[in-house]
Protein backbone atom coordinates (compact mmCIF):
# COMPACT_ATOMS: atom_id res chain seq x y z
CA UNK A 1 0.00 0.00 0.00
CA UNK A 2 2.88 2.51 0.44
CA UNK A 3 4.02 2.06 -2.79
CA UNK A 4 0.94 3.63 -3.91
CA UNK A 5 1.07 6.92 -1.92
CA UNK A 6 3.92 8.38 -4.04
CA UNK A 7 1.69 7.25 -7.37
CA UNK A 8 -1.44 9.06 -5.83
CA UNK A 9 0.49 12.09 -4.42
CA UNK A 10 1.71 12.75 -8.38
CA UNK A 11 -1.90 12.08 -9.33
CA UNK A 12 -3.55 14.54 -7.45
CA UNK A 13 -0.64 17.10 -7.75
CA UNK A 14 -1.24 16.84 -11.78
CA UNK A 15 -5.25 17.49 -10.91
CA UNK A 16 -4.08 20.06 -8.64
CA UNK A 17 -1.40 22.26 -10.89
CA UNK A 18 -4.11 21.31 -13.96
CA UNK A 19 -7.45 22.82 -11.77
CA UNK A 20 -5.04 25.89 -10.95
CA UNK A 21 -4.06 26.49 -14.79
CA UNK A 22 -7.77 26.10 -15.61
CA UNK A 23 -8.47 28.81 -12.57
CA UNK A 24 -6.09 30.64 -14.35
CA UNK A 25 -7.10 30.34 -18.10
CA UNK A 26 -10.99 29.83 -17.87
CA UNK A 27 -13.28 32.79 -19.73
CA UNK A 28 -16.57 31.21 -18.30
CA UNK A 29 -17.55 31.35 -14.54
CA UNK A 30 -18.59 28.25 -14.03
CA UNK A 31 -15.31 26.42 -15.64
CA UNK A 32 -13.32 28.62 -13.33
CA UNK A 33 -15.99 27.17 -10.49
CA UNK A 34 -14.79 23.57 -11.57
CA UNK A 35 -11.63 24.03 -11.97
CA UNK A 36 -11.59 25.04 -8.49
CA UNK A 37 -13.47 22.51 -6.92
CA UNK A 38 -10.75 20.14 -8.75
CA UNK A 39 -8.05 22.17 -6.93
CA UNK A 40 -10.01 21.99 -3.48
CA UNK A 41 -11.38 17.87 -4.05
CA UNK A 42 -7.54 17.38 -4.46
CA UNK A 43 -5.91 19.14 -1.83
CA UNK A 44 -8.47 17.45 0.07
CA UNK A 45 -7.15 13.81 -1.00
CA UNK A 46 -3.66 15.72 -0.12
CA UNK A 47 -4.13 16.71 3.36
CA UNK A 48 -5.21 12.91 3.98
CA UNK A 49 -2.47 11.04 2.96
CA UNK A 50 -0.95 13.79 5.62
CA UNK A 51 -3.12 11.91 7.79
CA UNK A 52 -4.74 15.29 8.49
CA UNK A 53 -8.22 14.03 9.04
CA UNK A 54 -9.73 16.90 10.78
CA UNK A 55 -9.06 19.25 7.93
CA UNK A 56 -10.03 17.33 5.04
CA UNK A 57 -13.56 16.76 7.13
CA UNK A 58 -13.54 20.73 7.14
CA UNK A 59 -12.20 21.03 3.51
CA UNK A 60 -15.10 18.67 2.99
CA UNK A 61 -17.93 20.68 4.59
CA UNK A 62 -16.47 23.83 2.86
CA UNK A 63 -17.12 22.91 -0.51
CA UNK A 64 -20.49 21.02 0.05
CA UNK A 65 -21.50 24.39 1.75
CA UNK A 66 -20.07 26.13 -1.28
CA UNK A 67 -21.63 23.72 -3.91
CA UNK A 68 -24.54 24.47 -1.96
CA UNK A 69 -24.71 27.76 -1.41
CA UNK A 70 -23.93 28.77 -5.33
CA UNK A 71 -26.95 26.53 -6.45
CA UNK A 72 -29.73 28.32 -3.15
CA UNK A 73 -27.99 31.55 -4.23
CA UNK A 74 -28.46 31.01 -7.64
CA UNK A 75 -32.06 29.71 -7.79
CA UNK A 76 -33.29 33.34 -5.92
CA UNK A 77 -30.86 35.93 -7.74
CA UNK A 78 -31.87 38.13 -10.84
CA UNK A 79 -31.16 37.05 -14.20
CA UNK A 80 -28.07 38.66 -14.90
CA UNK A 81 -26.21 35.17 -13.21
CA UNK A 82 -28.50 32.84 -14.50
CA UNK A 83 -25.79 32.44 -16.64
CA UNK A 84 -23.36 31.24 -14.18
CA UNK A 85 -26.03 29.15 -12.33
CA UNK A 86 -27.28 27.24 -15.33
CA UNK A 87 -23.82 25.82 -15.93
CA UNK A 88 -23.03 25.66 -12.02
CA UNK A 89 -26.40 23.47 -11.61
CA UNK A 90 -25.45 20.27 -13.14
CA UNK A 91 -22.08 20.48 -12.84
CA UNK A 92 -22.58 20.78 -8.74
CA UNK A 93 -23.55 16.58 -9.02
CA UNK A 94 -20.50 16.12 -10.74
CA UNK A 95 -18.50 18.13 -8.17
CA UNK A 96 -20.53 16.63 -5.37
CA UNK A 97 -19.43 13.18 -6.70
CA UNK A 98 -15.92 14.16 -7.33
CA UNK A 99 -15.22 15.26 -4.04
CA UNK A 100 -16.83 12.00 -2.21
CA UNK A 101 -14.90 9.79 -4.70
CA UNK A 102 -11.52 11.78 -3.95
CA UNK A 103 -12.17 12.32 -0.54
CA UNK A 104 -12.99 8.55 0.11
CA UNK A 105 -9.85 7.58 -2.37
CA UNK A 106 -7.52 10.05 -0.17
CA UNK A 107 -9.61 8.35 3.31
CA UNK A 108 -8.31 4.56 2.05
CA UNK A 109 -4.72 5.58 1.35
CA UNK A 110 -4.87 8.34 4.27
CA UNK A 111 -5.37 5.38 7.04
CA UNK A 112 -2.17 3.60 5.51
CA UNK A 113 0.32 6.52 4.60
CA UNK A 114 3.84 6.43 6.24
CA UNK A 115 4.02 7.89 10.17
CA UNK A 116 0.50 6.46 10.65
CA UNK A 117 0.31 4.88 13.33
CA UNK A 118 4.16 4.52 13.71
CA UNK A 119 5.00 7.19 16.34
CA UNK A 120 4.04 10.62 14.01
CA UNK A 121 0.97 12.43 13.56
CA UNK A 122 -2.16 10.58 15.22
CA UNK A 123 -0.34 8.28 17.61
CA UNK A 124 0.59 11.46 19.27
CA UNK A 125 -3.31 11.90 20.31
CA UNK A 126 -3.52 9.88 23.39
CA UNK A 127 -2.15 6.71 21.38
CA UNK A 128 -5.60 6.56 19.55
CA UNK A 129 -4.79 5.12 15.78
CA UNK A 130 -8.07 6.56 14.23
CA UNK A 131 -7.81 9.45 14.22
CA UNK A 132 -7.30 13.07 15.04
CA UNK A 133 -10.47 15.14 15.10
CA UNK A 134 -10.81 15.59 18.95
CA UNK A 135 -7.69 16.64 19.72
CA UNK A 136 -7.72 19.27 16.84
CA UNK A 137 -11.60 19.85 18.10
CA UNK A 138 -9.64 20.45 21.38
CA UNK A 139 -6.93 22.62 20.67
CA UNK A 140 -9.31 24.63 18.50
CA UNK A 141 -11.08 25.44 22.03
CA UNK A 142 -8.41 25.47 23.84
CA UNK A 143 -5.35 27.60 22.35
CA UNK A 144 -7.27 28.99 19.43
CA UNK A 145 -10.42 29.41 21.08
CA UNK A 146 -10.19 33.53 20.65
CA UNK A 147 -9.04 33.39 16.27
CA UNK A 148 -11.85 30.28 15.70
CA UNK A 149 -14.51 32.87 18.08
CA UNK A 150 -13.64 35.53 15.85
CA UNK A 151 -14.31 33.44 12.70
CA UNK A 152 -17.01 31.90 14.08
CA UNK A 153 -18.77 35.32 14.53
CA UNK A 154 -17.59 36.94 10.99
CA UNK A 155 -19.54 33.43 9.22
CA UNK A 156 -23.22 34.47 10.15
CA UNK A 157 -22.51 38.33 9.71
CA UNK A 158 -20.93 37.23 6.30
CA UNK A 159 -23.72 35.42 5.40
CA UNK A 160 -25.83 37.64 6.81
CA UNK A 161 -24.36 40.38 4.35
CA UNK A 162 -24.18 38.40 1.35
CA UNK A 163 -27.61 37.67 1.36
CA UNK A 164 -28.73 41.56 1.44
CA UNK A 165 -26.46 42.83 -0.91
CA UNK A 166 -27.85 39.08 -3.67
CA UNK A 167 -31.43 40.32 -3.10
CA UNK A 168 -31.06 43.55 -1.93
CA UNK A 169 -33.12 45.60 0.90
CA UNK A 170 -36.51 45.57 -0.37
CA UNK A 171 -36.65 42.26 -1.47
CA UNK A 172 -35.15 40.93 1.06
CA UNK A 173 -37.87 43.02 3.41
CA UNK A 174 -41.23 42.02 1.38
CA UNK A 175 -39.78 38.84 -0.62
CA UNK A 176 -40.93 39.87 -3.83
CA UNK A 177 -38.43 40.15 -6.58
CA UNK A 178 -38.07 43.36 -8.43
CA UNK A 179 -35.90 45.38 -5.93
CA UNK A 180 -33.15 47.86 -7.26
CA UNK A 181 -29.99 47.10 -5.50
CA UNK B 1 8.97 8.41 -0.37
CA UNK B 2 6.75 11.21 -0.03
CA UNK B 3 8.42 14.69 2.05
CA UNK B 4 7.34 17.84 2.99
CA UNK B 5 9.86 18.68 -0.08
CA UNK B 6 7.26 17.66 -2.45
CA UNK B 7 4.71 19.20 -0.59
CA UNK B 8 6.52 22.49 -0.12
CA UNK B 9 6.68 22.62 -3.77
CA UNK B 10 3.67 22.32 -4.70
CA UNK B 11 1.95 24.57 -2.31
CA UNK B 12 4.81 26.84 -4.21
CA UNK B 13 3.18 26.11 -7.76
CA UNK B 14 0.23 26.50 -6.44
CA UNK B 15 0.59 29.85 -4.75
CA UNK B 16 2.13 31.37 -8.04
CA UNK B 17 -1.00 30.05 -9.59
CA UNK B 18 -3.12 31.77 -7.15
CA UNK B 19 -0.96 35.00 -7.10
CA UNK B 20 -0.81 35.39 -11.32
CA UNK B 21 -4.38 34.82 -11.27
CA UNK B 22 -5.21 38.03 -8.52
CA UNK B 23 -2.42 40.11 -10.86
CA UNK B 24 -3.78 39.25 -14.52
CA UNK B 25 -7.67 38.74 -14.22
CA UNK B 26 -10.34 41.22 -14.43
CA UNK B 27 -12.80 38.64 -13.67
CA UNK B 28 -14.63 39.24 -9.89
CA UNK B 29 -15.17 35.32 -9.46
CA UNK B 30 -11.28 34.42 -11.20
CA UNK B 31 -9.74 36.82 -8.94
CA UNK B 32 -11.93 35.54 -6.07
CA UNK B 33 -11.12 32.16 -7.41
CA UNK B 34 -7.36 32.85 -7.60
CA UNK B 35 -7.32 34.07 -3.57
CA UNK B 36 -9.14 30.51 -3.06
CA UNK B 37 -5.91 28.71 -4.32
CA UNK B 38 -3.76 30.83 -2.31
CA UNK B 39 -5.37 29.64 0.78
CA UNK B 40 -5.32 26.13 -0.09
CA UNK B 41 -1.46 26.38 -1.15
CA UNK B 42 -1.40 27.58 2.63
CA UNK B 43 -3.75 25.05 4.40
CA UNK B 44 -1.47 22.38 1.84
CA UNK B 45 1.62 23.58 3.52
CA UNK B 46 -0.12 23.48 7.34
CA UNK B 47 -0.87 20.11 7.02
CA UNK B 48 2.21 18.89 5.73
CA UNK B 49 4.61 20.59 7.88
CA UNK B 50 2.51 19.51 10.83
CA UNK B 51 2.78 16.06 9.75
CA UNK B 52 6.47 16.20 9.32
CA UNK B 53 6.83 17.95 12.81
CA UNK B 54 4.50 15.66 14.60
CA UNK B 55 2.55 18.80 15.62
CA UNK B 56 -0.97 19.26 15.58
CA UNK B 57 -1.25 23.01 15.86
CA UNK B 58 -0.66 22.99 11.89
CA UNK B 59 -3.61 21.58 11.32
CA UNK B 60 -5.78 23.53 14.02
CA UNK B 61 -4.56 26.73 12.27
CA UNK B 62 -5.30 25.12 8.81
CA UNK B 63 -8.75 25.09 10.18
CA UNK B 64 -8.93 28.57 11.02
CA UNK B 65 -7.96 29.28 8.29
CA UNK B 66 -10.29 27.13 6.22
CA UNK B 67 -13.14 28.77 8.04
CA UNK B 68 -11.75 32.73 7.20
CA UNK B 69 -11.68 31.37 3.43
CA UNK B 70 -15.15 30.66 3.61
CA UNK B 71 -15.66 33.96 4.73
CA UNK B 72 -14.29 35.54 1.83
CA UNK B 73 -15.74 33.26 -0.52
CA UNK B 74 -19.22 34.49 0.67
CA UNK B 75 -18.39 37.62 0.78
CA UNK B 76 -16.83 38.04 -2.54
CA UNK B 77 -19.67 35.91 -3.86
CA UNK B 78 -22.55 38.16 -2.84
CA UNK B 79 -20.11 41.53 -3.92
CA UNK B 80 -20.14 39.72 -7.27
CA UNK B 81 -23.70 39.40 -7.17
CA UNK B 82 -24.62 42.38 -6.07
CA UNK B 83 -22.21 44.37 -8.30
CA UNK B 84 -23.88 42.61 -11.32
CA UNK B 85 -27.34 43.65 -10.38
CA UNK B 86 -26.14 47.24 -9.60
CA UNK B 87 -24.84 47.00 -13.74
CA UNK B 88 -28.14 45.72 -14.42
CA UNK B 89 -30.02 48.35 -12.91
CA UNK B 90 -27.67 50.85 -14.56
CA UNK B 91 -27.99 49.71 -17.60
CA UNK B 92 -32.00 49.85 -17.28
CA UNK B 93 -31.87 53.55 -16.02
CA UNK B 94 -29.93 53.97 -19.60
CA UNK B 95 -32.09 52.42 -21.66
CA UNK B 96 -35.56 54.35 -20.34
CA UNK B 97 -36.61 51.29 -18.59
CA UNK B 98 -36.43 47.50 -17.13
CA UNK B 99 -35.73 45.21 -20.30
CA UNK B 100 -37.91 42.25 -20.69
Amino acid sequence: MEQAVPILFYCLAVVTIAGGVGVLVSREPARVAASLSAVLAAVTALVLLRSAVALALGQIIVGAAAVGLCVAVGRRSPTGVSSFIHGFAPLAVVVCLAFGGIAAIGLIFGVHAPGHGDGTALTMVNGEPTGNVPAVVGQIFTAFLLPFAVVVLTVPAAIIGARRMVLGPAEESTGEGGAEA
Amino acid sequence: MIGATHFLALSLILLCLGLMGMMMRRSFIAVLASMQLALSAAVLNLAAYGFRLSDLQGQTFAVVVLAAGVVQLVLGFGLAIGFVRLKEASEDAAAGGPRS
